[in-house]
Order: C-alpha cells, then sequence, then structure tokens
C-alpha cells in the first residue's frame, strides 16, 4: 500500500475516524489501534513479512531490556553484539546477497575463473532498511545509556512500525517519537491543516513532477549511446529534480499524514538544491539519514581517531559516504555515487573550512548575493552530474553518459521532453518562495483570500487527478 | 473536529463543482486527433474486407490501398506505430463489440523478437486511449487496466484525463510521417543511410524473456479470430536481416495449426538492400509496395479471400 493510492486513501480514511475515537478513550486504545493500524498497512503489501518486522521489534526490544538491567558487562556486550549482528545480518541478507554474489562472479570472471554460483531469488522486504535502523540506533542508544530500554513493548513496537515513515522513512529516533506515542493527543485543527497542505505539496511532487519526468529519463538513459549530448544534459538535470521530488514528496507525504494523527516526526529534506556547499547540502538532503550516520558512524570513527583529526576526518566522511551510498543501492554504481559525495569533503578537510564552526543559519531573503547564486548553480551542477552515478545501471554506462557531455552540442536548446519543463518550474518557485518554512504549502498562498486559495488548491488535485496514471507521451523518433 | 469535517466536505463539493468545468476538454479532446482509426473503431464504422493489424512495422510496411486495389476489395491498415499486442487484442476486441463489419481476412504482423517481450517502446497506447475518454467503452478499459478507479471516474471528470488531454493542440505525426486514408503510413523521408549492413547470421529467442500478460492477448487475438469465423493470417515482415526461424516457430506454435503464416523468400534479394528501408527494421514506401504485392500474390495464390 503506498500513499498515492486508492487502497489507501480507504483504509486511511476508515483507520483516522478509530484512531480518532480511540484516542478520545485513552492513550493506550489508540496506540491498539495505531499498532494494529501500522500492521495492517505493511500485511496488505505481504503478510509473510510482517513477522520478520514483529520478530525484529521482539528481538530488539528483549536485547534493549536485557542490556539495560543486567549488570554483567560481559553478558551485555555479548548480547549487544549479537543483536546488531542479528540486524546487520537480515539486512546484508535480503538487500545485498546477490550483490555480494553478482560481484564475486564478475571477480572470477575477470581472473578467467568460472563459477558454478549464481544470483538467488530474494525478495527485498518493503521498507526494511528504515525500520532496521530504528532498531539499530535504538539498542546502540540503550548500550551507550543515551536511552532508556521502554517497559511498554506497545510503545516501542509502534516506534518501529509507525506505518507513516514505516516504509520510506523519515527514520525517527526513539527520543522523537516515543514521548510523543506515551502522552494524550488532541486533535488540533491548523496541525491538522497543515499536515493536509503537506500530503497535497508532496502528491503534487511525487506524482506530477517526479513521475512525470521518470517519463523523460527512463528513454534518456536508456538511450544514453544514441541520444544528443544536449538531451543528455536534460536527462542528467530532469533526474537530479526526480529523485529530490520523489523521495522528498514521499516524506512531505508520510510527515503530513503523521500530522493528522497528532505527530510531529522528523523533517527530512529543507530544500537542498538551494544550498551552496556539500556539508549544507547534506545537512538538508534526507536529513533523518545523515544524521543517523554521523551519530552511529562518523562520530565513532572520529572520536576513536581524534589524534589525527585530518585522518579521522577523511575516514569517518570516506566511510560514512561509502555506506550512505550502500544504504541507497545494492551496486557498485551507488558506492562511487557516495565515494564522490565523500571525496567533495576533502577540501574542505584540508583547509581546515570543515572544523571551523558552522554559519549560523540566518534567515535567507528571496534575493541574495550574486556569489550564493553563484554557489549553488555550481554545488547544483555538481550534484547533478554525481547523480548520473545514482540512475545508471553500470559504472561504465555512467562514464559513457558523463563523456558524452563534453561536446559543443551539449549546449545547445533541447526540442524534445519540453512537456515536462513547466512542472519542474512550478516545484522550484513555490519552494525558492518558501525556503524557510518547513514545506511547500506551509506559507504559501496562505494569506489570500479563501477563494483564490481553494482555486490553488483545486489546480494542484486536478493536476494529481491527471498525472495519476501511467499514460507515456508516445516517443516516435525511438522506432 | 467538526469544523475541520465540514470544511473539508465543503472543500470536496466546491471541487465538484470545479470539475465539471473539464467536461468540454473531454467531448472535444477527439477532434484534435489525426489518427481517427480507434475512434472510427468504436463507431462502427469499418465495413473492409481485409484488416492490416500490427505495430509501425506493418504500418509503414503494408500499402493497404495496393493490396485492395490488386485484390478488387476493400482493405484498411488498423496498425498503430508503437502498439503491442495487448494494445492490438484491445482494438479487435472493439471491432467486434460495436459491430463492425468484420473483416475476411485479417492480417497481423507480429514484430521479431519483441512481439511477447516486454518493451518500453512496443507497448499499449495508453495516449491513443485518453483522447476518446468520453466514449464508455474507452473508460472500462482503463479502469480494467488499473488506470483509473471505477468509482472516482463516476464521480470526477478529472479522474478521466490523462496528460494528452492537456495538450490542446491538434496532434501531428513526426515531421516526415504522414498517415493514408487507407490507414497506412508513408515516411517522405528516404535516408537510407541508417548505420550497419545486412546481418545474415544466426539469430535467437528467448522465451523466458516473454510476458504471460502478451502470451494471454496473443492467444486471446486468436481466439477471438476463431470465435468470430475471420480468417486470420499471421505475417512476418522483412527486416534488415536473416529471418528469425526460432521467433516463427515459436509463434506458430502458440497460435497453433489452423493459422495462415506468411514470411518472405530469404533468396529474394530486394530485402537484402537498403533502398527499400528507412531503417534496419522499418520498410520505407518503395519497399512497402514491393512487399504487398509479394503479399497480394500469396492471398491470391491460396484463394484466402473466397
Amino acid at each position: 500500500m503506498i500513499f498515492n493510492s486508492i487502497p489507501f486513501a480507504i483504509f486511511f480514511v476508515f483507520f483516522y475516524f478509530l484512531y480518532w475515537l480511540a484516542a478520545a478513550r485513552s492513550t493506550k486504545i489508540r496506540n491498539i489501534i495505531l499498532l494494529i493500524g501500522s500492521y495492517f498497512f505493511y500485511a496488505w503489501w505481504d503478510w509473510q513479512f510482517l513477522f520478520l518486522l514483529i520478530g525484529v521489534t521482539l528481538v530488539t526490544y528483549i536485547s534493549a531490556n536485557y542490556i539495560s538491567k543486567t549488570i554483567n558487562e560481559k553478558s551485555k556486550s555479548i548480547v549487544f553484539a549479537l543483536n546488531i549482528i542479528v540486524s546487520i545480518g537480515i539486512l546484508v541478507y535480503f538487500k545485498y546477497t546477490n550483490f555480494f554474489i553478482s560481484s564475486f562472479i564478475n571477480l572470477l570472471d575477470s581472473f578467467g575463473f568460472k563459477t558454478n554460483l549464481s544470483v538467488l531469488q530474494i525478495i527485498l522486504p518493503l521498507g526494511i532498511s528504515f525500520y532496521l535502523f530504528r532498531a539499530i540506533s535504538y539498542i546502540l542508544d540503550v548500550k551507550n545509556g543515551k536511552a532508556k530500554a521502554r517497559i511498554d513493548l506497545l510503545l516501542f513496537a509502534n516506534h518501529i512500525a509507525f506505518f507513516p515513515s514505516l516504509i520510506s522513512g523519515p527514520i525517527d529516533r526513539a527520543k522523537t517519537l516515543i514521548p510523543q506515542l506515551e502522552k494524550e493527543i488532541k486533535f488540533d485543527y491548523s496541525q491538522t491543516t497543515d499536515g493536509l497542505r503537506q500530503i497535497l505539496w508532496g502528491l503534487f511532487k511525487k506524482i506530477v513532477v517526479a513521475d512525470n519526468l521518470a517519463a523523460a529519463t527512463l528513454p534518456i538513459f536508456d538511450g544514453y549511446l544514441t541520444m544528443q549530448p544536449n538531451i543528455l544534459l536534460l536527462g542528467a538535470f530532469y533526474f537530479s529534480i526526480q529523485l529530490y521530488a520523489d523521495f522528498s514528496g514521499y516524506s512531505d507525504m508520510a510527515i503530513g499524514i503523521a500530522k493528522l494523527l497528532g505527530f510531529n516526526i522528523t523533517k527530512n529534506f529543507d530544500f537542498p538544491y538551494f544550498s551552496q556547499s556539500v556539508s549544507e547540502f547534506w545537512r538538508k538532503w534526507h536529513i533523518s539519514l545523515t544524521s543517523w550516520l554521523t551519530d552511529y558512524i562518523f562520530t565513532p570513527i572520529s572520536i576513536h581517531l581524534r589524534d589525527y583529526p585530518k585522518l579521522s576526518l577523511f575516514v569517518g566522511i570516506i566511510t560514512t559516504f561509502l555506506i550512505s551510498g550502500l544504504w541507497h543501492g545494492a551496486n557498485w554504481t551507488f558506492v562511487v555515487w557516495g565515494a564522490l559525495h565523500g571525496l567533495y569533503y576533502v577540501p574542505s578537510i584540508i583547509m581546515g573550512t570543515m572544523l571551523s564552526k558552522k554559519k549560523k543559519n540566518k534567515e535567507q531573503t528571496l534575493i541574495q548575493k550574486l556569489s550564493d547564486y553563484k554557489n549553488m548553480l555550481g554545488l547544483f551542477l555538481l550534484i547533478m552530474l554525481t547523480n548520473v552515478f545514482f540512475k545508471a545501471q553500470s559504472i561504465q554506462q555512467a562514464v559513457t553518459y558523463l563523456m558524452r557531455l563534453v561536446s559543443l552540442e551539449t549546449f545547445q536548446i533541447p526540442t524534445l521532453y519540453k512537456s515536462q519543463f513547466p512542472a519542474v518550474i512550478i516545484l522550484l518557485s513555490i519552494e525558492w518562495s518558501q525556503k524557510n518554512a518547513s514545506h511547500g504549502l506551509q506559507n504559501f498562498g496562505i494569506k489570500w483570500p479563501q477563494v483564490v486559495r481553494w482555486l490553488f488548491y483545486f489546480i494542484l488535485v486536478a493536476l494529481i487527478f491527471i498525472y495519476n496514471n501511467k499514460e507515456q507521451q508516445f516517443i516516435y523518433f525511438q522506432f | 473536529m467538526k469544523k475541520f469535517l465540514l470544511k473539508l466536505l465543503l472543500f470536496v463539493i466546491c471541487f465538484w463543482a470545479f470539475d465539471k468545468l473539464f467536461i468540454p476538454i473531454v467531448n472535444n479532446a477527439p477532434s484534435l486527433e489525426v489518427d481517427k482509426k480507434l475512434e472510427d473503431v468504436l463507431q462502427g464504422k469499418f465495413n473492409h474486407d481485409i484488416l492490416i493489424f500490427g505495430s509501425s512495422i506493418s504500418s509503414f510496411g503494408i500499402y493497404a490501398k495496393q493490396l485492395g486495389d490488386s485484390l478488387k476489395c476493400k482493405a484498411y491498415n488498423l496498425s498503430s506505430p508503437g502498439s503491442d499486442i495487448e494494445y492490438q487484442e484491445f482494438v479487435l476486441r472493439q471491432l467486434i463489440l460495436n459491430k463492425n463489419k468484420k473483416p475476411k481476412l485479417l492480417v497481423l504482423s507480429v514484430d521479431e523478437p519483441g512481439e511477447l517481450y516486454f518493451d518500453k517502446v512496443v507497448n499499449f497506447r495508453l495516449d491513443r486511449l485518453y483522447p476518446l475518454v468520453k466514449y464508455q467503452q474507452i473508460k472500462d478499459e482503463l479502469i480494467a487496466r488499473g488506470e483509473k478507479n471505477k468509482y472516482l471516474s463516476s464521480l470526477f471528470i478529472l479522474h478521466q484525463l490523462g496528460k494528452s488531454n492537456l495538450d490542446f493542440r491538434t496532434r501531428q505525426f513526426a515531421a516526415n510521417d504522414r498517415i493514408m486514408p487507407c490507414g497506412s503510413m508513408i515516411n517522405s523521408l528516404r535516408t537510407n543511410n541508417f548505420p550497419g549492413g545486412y546481418y545474415n547470421g544466426n539469430r535467437q529467442y528467448d522465451i523466458t524473456k516473454e510476458l504471460p500478460s502478451k502470451r494471454k492477448k496473443f492467444k486471446s487475438f486468436i481466439e477471438t479470430c476463431a470465435r468470430e469465423h475471420i480468417k486470420l493470417m499471421i505475417v512476418f515482415m522483412p527486416r534488415f536481416h536473416s529471418r528469425n526461424f526460432y521467433f516463427e516457430q515459436r509463434i506458430k506454435n502458440l497460435a497453433g495449426p489452423n493459422i495462415i503464416y506468411y514470411g518472405y523468400s530469404e533468396n529474394s534479394i530486394t530485402y537484402k538492400q537498403k533502398e527499400y528501408f528507412n531503417d534496419a527494421v522499418h520498410l520505407n514506401f518503395e519497399g512497402a509496395k514491393l512487399y504487398t504485392n509479394d503479399l497480394f500474390n500469396y492471398i491470391k495464390s491460396e484463394r484466402l479471400l473466397y
């Protein structure tokens, strides 16, 4: 069940009323309904994998309770290590087994050895990276004394399976969600309408922008050997926008749905393409993953190597981004994508600017200095070209794609795939005007007369209706 | 919450009224189309003796007027560029349901090797359906294919529309292509300079790449013809490479023995000359005339129209 589907809409309408009826009675009943709703939501995709989700929840819960209660350091460490091994083992098995097998086959092949090994038929459970990261962070926090093991299994199970963020994040920490689950929630009109606006904006980004751009990027990347260089440049540009609109759109929907239920969950994107440096970009892109990796990968490495400041930063950054790359997908292209992002930090590590105090995030204005635009554009181009590795099927494809961009023809105005452009302009214009807000529609048009504002919302809903299908314009020349 | 629910209800009612402003778009959309084939099928306008089904390969490669004139009958090319067997089966179904005259002979051109494979560029032409969404048959098909929801479709006009409905320009074919009154297409640009020479090597066919949905519709196409007593002829069109007998055998195995099959002679030097092709898979108009003549001779010699 995905958010932009009819089954979800039907499920949510029923669930919503049941949830608020329960919330009016007691917090515990509300949490029971929430957990049943989350499990139903997950089981709709494949009920068998629900047992994996419940299993991970129980194992983590029992381990965390044991770790917090026992005073025997040795057994605490053993239980902790076993839990981490099991969690990472599950992730590696489902997500990376075939990657390792195919890499091993290719390696042997390159030395001229033949093998009978073949990839396995493994179905990747939906949202596994998200809920396992949530579970791992919890056990790490309990081990390090940053979080207390919760006695109430219901709260913990809700934290792991909270359906708005279950399959595509944000990766909330226990300290964000559990306190909210503990307390009584009252219906809040302004939070609810803001949630609806965020869902609307998320749907627009996902359906009207991302899915629409996918219809262009798919044939462009498939035809990278024959497409003209200016079309390839357009394809790289569209893909970067598609990637952002897709992921941040889904995050907006998740956060908006959580708001309808009275919860505030972690913001996941903060208009990252308006950043002026790589470090600022990563503070604004997939925020919940970045902070997870910073806390559990980068910081421990930095502390471990603190006697060698620059080396610790370099090793920490590169390791973090390699893991970030692999987290995004089981392919060497993602490893290269992550490694490149890590390498972009190297100049600031060498110059020592990475350790300098971060600039205070001042209120940004619509009109900025010319140098700001130059930085923004330069960074966007860098990210855009790096994203070719994210989209490509192989490193060879990505390199060829980028090599073909080195041509004078690259800068000619494209004559194809122009129909997608208005959606990109609408997205970027609205987000630019709202870059100090938490989402595109938080304040946009809020002071307009109601008739005008509703008309604007009608147009967005109309576009979502129209674009919500698999229709693709027939690309004639490809025959 | 009461205030919120009331406001939400008001929003939905106002949106429902706003939605009705789009009725003229639905009604006007068919008039923007150059290719009226599908609409004519829906309106039951066909009364031809021979109908040709297929993708761009038969659209450009079989000249229906020449075939009809030679055989002294009415022939029409119902092929659609970019369409797959699922789309062709849909058109055939509509042909029967909408009380068009059944053809005496139906020629189905199958694309080698991708007739039953997944193909990104040959698919179910949804963009041909959306302009005709005012017809109930089209709405039903979009719902059956999971494109639209039955209840939302009946409530909201906007839910019936697709991206192509937002383009208010009259549709154009590519610059050098045009559709002829007989339904066949012609490309006026004779470049003949596509890369590569005639490929004479052995060609393979991988059954595992077949899509069950396409296989099902292919069989359904065959069954519909049999049920409606329409004589079916499956043709393997010339390409700028040797014939793939593995593919042809696979098609024959699936379609069964009661079908007429027609390929072309590999010994004919004609189909090894670049001047008869627009590219490696499409005949140009000169090539189409030659192939249509071969087809005519075969139909006549086998007395397929009688």
